[in-house]
């Protein structure tokens, strides 16, 4: 009887810690996935932003070459940085953390609408994404946008719950 | 998922797609603009028959009246052999192509049966053979660099070229290696003399008329084969003056465009008495959804450069053609990886008596 009890009891206490680990385990991963998101995207728009402030020259010729942006090909080139570079900035500080999440994916919406619109009009278009980014196809392109597009929101998604931790009650015991 | 964040997903969404539609639709109204003609059209061709060549790197290397010849940019080396009767294709190898002194990656076949050439204007080089036996060899001391070159007889030809001291492209007839300048220079320098001058050379199969087209302005300039200027005409629409913007690089070594050009020409094709031009511009009297969904073709007399009419032919996967040849009945049309076979009609320009 008491081998048994004490199976039981081991068996119990089993349960209890694998329980608590299962709350615990999914905020730690979901904290470390934020954190690689948001990281990726500091990562991305610094590296873009800084290769065509540096190349600033470069890069406005190809604007001007776009059909959608020649007319503005003066101004875009240094709001087109200055944007990604302030959204790096709200991501870096979590204050603004939501908001640069926010920001990166309406980026990332625009940056991937300019692509598949660019590509409808015939012609020569180069890209004017700065740096390696530069040598992509088009359709590699898009699917490389997308799937930040698809990080931005799995950011957003996890941001949601208050870091407060609820215990979450299964429904598996 | 709260639905504060999901509202503010969705108008971070619209902001971004809403900003690139904006500029899509400024643009598509720029393009629906009038551009201050009108065309003569008729009916769209007959479609015969569609090749997939399976690869978008073919050009088209010369035809005569049962073969058309393709080049291949991947494998320059490569003749294609399109046979026009049952319209099937062989390929061939150009026989040791390794040990040829051309670059291949820069060189071109051009193929006026029943001669073949190979044409390297960055080395320079240009080798030639019989189609026949396909062993080409240099024509002798081959020195002047080219942009473009046609054959007009077995060892001379007309190239476009550039000419240092008066800085602009230039027409020049080469023959037995020796270069016969013209003057006064043929084509008329507008701007910086590379870009606004630039275009292309044709010539019908027996090579008595050429054509050089621009492709930023409304011309076209026909001479016979030892240069001598017949007349220059004006294509039907308005653009005399080339509208480039040219933009030098940082460290000034190359010069590209700073805005889009406005192509007027995109190819041309010479027969013995009808010059077709494809022309990249919208009537005021064409529909501007038809317009986007074909290519057009317009018909000039050969003669005298008056405009006849113009066809249609679709867009194949929204593409229009590249290229494009006329051989008896048949116009041949090469978009990125496919042929397309019309036949002409009577009023298109296939000879009357066939």
């Amino acid at each position: 009887m008491f081998k048994i009890d004490s199976g039981l009891f081991k068996h119990m206490r089993n349960l209890v810690s694998q329980n608590n680990r299962d709350d615990l385990t999914p905020i730690i991963m979901k904290e470390n996935l934020l954190n690689l998101i948001v990281n990726l995207f500091i990562l991305l728009f610094l590296y873009t932003a800084i290769s065509k402030i540096l190349d600033h020259h470069e890069f406005r010729i190809q604007l001007g070459q776009s059909p959608l942006l020649s007319s503005f090909s003066d101004y875009a080139a240094w709001l087109v940085p200055a944007i990604e570079l302030m959204v790096s900035l709200m991501l870096i500080f979590k204050r603004s953390r939501l908001a640069g999440l926010y920001a990166s994916f309406a980026l990332m919406t625009m940056f991937s609408a300019y692509i598949i619109s660019i590509t409808r009009f015939t012609g020569f278009i180069p890209c004017s994404c700065g740096g390696v980014l530069q040598n992509m196809s088009w359709n590699t392109h898009l699917i490389f946008n997308l799937s930040f597009i698809t990080l931005g929101f799995i950011g957003i998604l996890l941001y949601e719950p208050p870091r407060i931790h609820k215990p979450v009650v299964s429904n598996n015991l | 998922m709260k639905k504060n964040s999901a509202i503010l997903l969705f108008i971070c969404f619209a902001a971004g797609v809403g900003i690139v539609l904006a500029l899509y639709y400024k643009e598509a109204k720029r393009l629906e603009t009038p551009n201050g003609f009108s065309r003569r059209l008729t009916s769209s061709l007959p479609k015969i028959k569609k090749i997939d060549l399976k690869y978008p790197h073919y050009y088209i290397a010369g035809f005569d009246s049962l073969t058309l010849y393709l080049g291949s940019y991947a494998a320059p080396a490569l003749i294609n052999r399109l046979d026009l009767r049952d319209l099937t294709l062989i390929q061939q190898r150009i026989e040791q192509a390794e040990t040829l002194p051309v670059n291949w990656r820069q060189s071109t076949l051009d193929i006026r049966p029943p001669f073949l050439y190979l044409m390297d204007g960055a080395t320079p080089n240009i080798l030639f053979s019989r189609l026949s036996s396909v062993q080409p060899i240099p024509i002798n001391e081959w020195r002047h660099g080219f942009y473009h070159a046609i054959p007009v007889s077995e060892t001379s030809f007309i190239v476009c070229d550039y000419d240092t001291l008066l800085q602009t492209r230039t027409l020049n007839k080469i023959a037995e290696g020796a270069k016969q300048k013209t003057i006064p220079p043929i084509l008329q320098k507008q701007y910086d003399g590379i870009f606004c001058t630039d275009g292309r050379l044709y010539a019908n199969q027996t090579a008595k008329d050429i054509i050089y087209l621009y492709y930023y302005r409304n011309q076209f300039i026909c001479m016979d084969s030892a240069l001598r200027i017949k007349y220059t005409a004006n294509a039907i629409d308005t653009n005399s003056m080339a509208k480039i913007k040219l933009e030098e690089s940082q460290q000034g070594t190359a010069t590209t465009f700073g805005a889009p050009p406005r192509i007027v020409n995109r190819a041309g094709c010479l027969t013995e008495d009808i010059f077709y031009i494809l022309s990249n511009l919208r009537a005021d009297n064409e529909i501007p959804d038809q317009f986007r969904e074909n290519c057009v073709i317009d018909r000039y007399d050969l003669k005298t450069g008056r405009y006849l009419s113009s066809f249609y032919l679709p867009r194949i996967n929204n593409k229009c053609l590249n290229s494009f040849i006329v051989s008896g009945k048949l116009l041949i049309a090469l978009y990125e990886q496919d042929l397309q076979v019309f036949e002409l009609g009577a009023e298109d320009g296939a000879p009357a008596h066939q």
